[in-house]
């Protein structure tokens, strides 16, 4: 058993769950998506300056899917409606 | 595609067009044929409309289910909107902002559909494509609008 911290340790705020937050939006890779065309959506949709937006769909192109945003199942939903609005492959699920 | 094609920035935020006359009438038609097939009672289950209208989560068919009782109606009547907009301003010389989104969501829900139909994957052999009478048009169709939403993704300003 380890001995007691002398101090507390403060949590790391990536590491905090938020119990009201526990769904995220995946975009999966696919053939026929243009990586252009992707990157424009996610710059539209999220506001994402166009650097993180290209490497958003790096990711999604090089690692197979990504995360794009989290939240809410409601607007979780929704992202995942603008999504499919948009042609891309777009799932949500619990933040596991 | 032809050399005459342009697309490029307005300074409104939308873009200038300068597109030959021929390709203007396939782009009015292939909007047209997108509309038919999202109402198209016999096309609901096939590939190409599957692949417009994924489901919303990979292992939970309930939830899937669920989005699409929740967003189908607004997402079908979305891709029915941009279609028209493209029928509708098919020979303009310029797009203002909404009809560019408008533009960009059609043409690539036809991509969509026309490249599921030809199964296109990461190592695609397009020459083969272009060389089988089957999948000829298809393919040539594809390709020019792969340019276009290429040009347009450029062009448009995404702010």
């Amino acid at each position: 058993m380890s001995t007691a911290p002398t101090t507390i340790e403060e949590p790391d705020v990536d590491e905090v769950v938020e119990p009201d937050v526990p769904w995220i939006v995946i975009v999966w890779n696919d053939p026929i998506n243009l990586m252009s065309y992707v990157t424009w959506v996610f710059q539209k949709l999220f506001g994402f300056p166009r650097e993180k937006a290209e490497q958003l769909m790096w990711d999604v192109h090089t690692k197979g899917k990504a995360v794009v945003a989290n939240g809410p199942r409601e607007r979780c939903e929704a992202y995942v409606g603008a999504l499919h609005g948009y042609g891309l492959w777009a799932t949500l699920q619990r933040d596991r | 595609m032809s050399r005459r094609t342009r697309i490029t920035s307005a300074g409104d935020g939308g873009v200038d067009l300068r597109l030959d006359p021929e390709l203007r009438e396939l782009l009015a038609s292939l909007a047209g044929q997108l509309s038919d097939l999202i109402d198209d009672p016999e096309a609901q289950d096939g590939p190409g409309l599957a692949r417009l209208f994924p489901p919303a989560s990979m292992d939970d068919p309930l939830e899937a289910l669920g989005f699409e009782q929740l967003m189908g109606d607004a997402l079908r009547a979305g891709k029915r909107e941009s279609a028209a907009v493209v029928r509708a301003t098919a020979h303009a010389t310029h797009l203002d902002p909404e009809q560019t989104l408008a533009w960009m969501r059609c043409l690539n829900d036809v991509r969509i559909v026309l490249g599921t139909r030809l199964d296109i994957a990461d190592d695609t052999d397009f020459e083969e494509l272009f060389r089988d009478p089957l999948t000829e048009q298809a393919a040539v169709m594809y390709a020019a609008l792969t340019e276009l939403v290429e040009m347009l993704s450029l062009a448009a300003d995404p702010r």
